[in-house]
């Protein structure tokens, strides 16, 4: 009588469970579905005299990181890039088609002179973002991914660039981007000053 | 005359914010904008790189005009480098702490150049193709760069340049290497598909550039459950370069294996004439994807099935051996002779 009453209960809970799975399985096909809708964007752009240029501008500063939220286990040191500024005033005829700007950054080695130590330049991420005013929001332009402190690191890594797209090629735009720079060292690191170089590269 | 107008419109439009603070703000802290373009040796040309066929020996004399749209005099250094794709088939030149090895070394030109403001300099330099140059494409750029002053632990050299791209005739090879690699990565409800993991390597084994968009398919056996999904375009791929990437096939059951097959065609960057023979290489990895859950399913339901049977059976065992109990105690009872009987008899 018993031993009935067990298999029963195995057999309904075993059914049940299937029942849900399969329900589940039904459910997270309904919602998995919900691929984003494309927004139209349409933009008027006006023409701009003379052959113009693409041209960039910067701060001749450098820049220092800071020790900022250091723990037990790692230290971890913050900084921000001096901003860097795209100016295209070509006319969108005078460019050529398919083609596209971008400023990637990639840094060396942190090297300390005297102590002639060495931390690998995967130990540096950092986080692009437009300035405010100059090119947010304006659908040509993005900045690059954030780039996590730890390996491959600050390498061949976007900082700003024109979105691949015959239309994004209009003259007549100001686009000016910074980044938070964050260098994450294990707590043992020897003690220096060390010192490391982003290239910032403008090319077509 | 021109140029002037352009300049001033550029600074209007850079230097808005520092026009409007105090003019006492340091000079030497005053932003630095320019401008690197391809000429001829009275200005801009138009073309946005150096693209140039050349035998091995041969040399020419390109021009690079620095424009600086800023309002005090600067020195850019001007440097030459191999050039490369990112990983995202973005053209970057090495930096000026690596050593170039190939066409980098190629270019010949001034370490600096001082520009006016307003102004633009037009930098004459010299591409030389050694003699013993392989044929197939040489990547390498120039360019007039800014380097932050010393003071601060990270310095930003801040590099304006175009492509130098150079063609060394000779026999010319477009071919691709592919290599690929799956796992299954299936989900523990029984009744939702898995999906496959697939990462995958193309490798430039040619000599040219190239650009590709890699196919990935899957297929169970007998082609069963075929997928085939598009990899994300490879725009430029130079010489011995390696692109990697990884893609995802969703809605993937576990049909005990799949066979994973990269594809990729190799095909001539834009104005370049295609190279004849160039054939797609294609390459196939085998992965397991064993339905672990849908296979315990199975397995509960042919355990209750078992168990449920042996019970029934053993349920009409105890029935049919308690009937046989019960009528072999009435048979017992039906002969065993009555007591009253049996005293009365006796």
């Amino acid at each position: 009588m018993k031993k009935s009453v067990v298999l029963r209960g195995s057999a309904i809970a075993f059914g049940a469970a299937l029942l849900v799975s399969a329900g589940s399985a039904a459910l997270a096909e309904g919602t998995g579905a919900g691929d984003s809708q494309g927004v139209d964007v349409s933009v008027e752009i006006a023409p701009v005299e003379g052959p113009g240029a693409l041209a960039m501008t910067v701060a001749a500063a450098s820049t220092s990181l800071e020790e900022n939220g250091s723990t037990e286990l790692e230290r971890v040191f913050t900084g921000s890039l001096p901003t860097v500024t795209v100016t295209d005033t070509r006319a969108p005829e005078d460019v050529p088609v398919d083609s596209f700007w971008y400023v990637v950054g990639t840094a060396s080695d942190f090297h300390d002179s005297v102590g002639g130590e060495t931390i690998s330049a995967n130990h540096l991420g950092w986080s692009p973002k437009l300035v405010a005013g100059e090119g947010e929001g304006e659908p040509f332009v993005e900045v690059g991914g954030d780039v996590a402190p730890s390996d491959p690191g600050l390498v061949d890594q976007e900082l700003l660039y024109l979105a691949e797209s015959g239309e994004a090629n209009a003259g007549g735009g100001v686009f000016s981007a910074t980044a938070d720079l964050d260098l994450v060292v294990p707590a043992d690191v020897p003690a220096g000053t060390y010192t490391s170089t982003i290239t910032l590269s403008l090319f077509e | 005359m021109r140029s002037i107008t352009l300049v001033a419109a550029l600074a209007a439009a850079t230097f808005l914010a520092p026009l409007g603070a105090a003019p006492a703000v340091a000079a030497e802290e005053e932003p630095v904008t320019w401008s690197v373009r391809p000429g001829d040796a009275s200005g801009e040309d138009g073309r946005s790189w150096v693209e140039w066929d050349a035998d091995p020996g041969e040399a020419r004399t390109d021009h690079m005009v620095v424009t600086n749209h800023g309002s005090t005099e600067v020195e850019f250094q001007l440097s030459a480098a191999d050039g490369y794709f990112t990983d995202t088939g973005r053209f970057n030149m090495l930096p000026s702490d690596h050593e170039s090895e190939d066409a980098g070394t190629w270019i010949e030109l001034p370490d600096s150049v001082v520009v006016p403001p307003g102004g633009a300099e037009v930098v004459p330099f010299t591409v030389t193709v050694p003699d013993d140059a392989t044929p197939g494409d040489h990547p390498a750029g120039v360019a007039a760069s800014v380097l932050s002053d010393g003071e601060g632990s990270i310095g930003v050299e801040s590099r304006v340049g175009f492509r130098v791209m150079t063609r060394v005739e000779g026999e010319l090879v477009a071919a691709l290497d592919a290599s690929a690699s799956g796992s299954y990565d299936g989900e523990l409800n029984p009744f939702l598909p898995g999906g496959i993991d697939v990462a995958y390597d193309i490798e430039n084994s040619g000599n040219t550039l190239l650009r590709t968009q890699p196919t990935i398919t899957v297929a169970g056996p007998f082609g069963i459950g075929s997928q085939t999904i598009q990899g994300a375009e490879i725009a430029e791929i130079a010489p011995g370069e390696t692109r990697r990437a990884s893609i995802r096939i969703p809605d993937a059951w576990p049909l005990f294996t799949y066979t994973v097959s990269v594809e990729a065609e190799p095909r001539a960057v834009s104005e370049q004439p295609p190279i004849g023979g160039a054939a797609a290489v294609r390459t196939d990895a085998q992965i397991a994807a064993v339905p672990w859950p849908q296979l315990v399913v199975v397995l509960i339901a042919i355990a209750l099935l078992v168990w449920g049977l042996a019970h029934r059976r053993r349920e009409r065992e105890r029935v049919a051996r308690l009937i046989a109990q019960a009528r072999e105690e009435a048979l017992a009872e039906a002969s065993a002779p009555h007591p009253a009987v049996a005293a009365t008899r006796s």
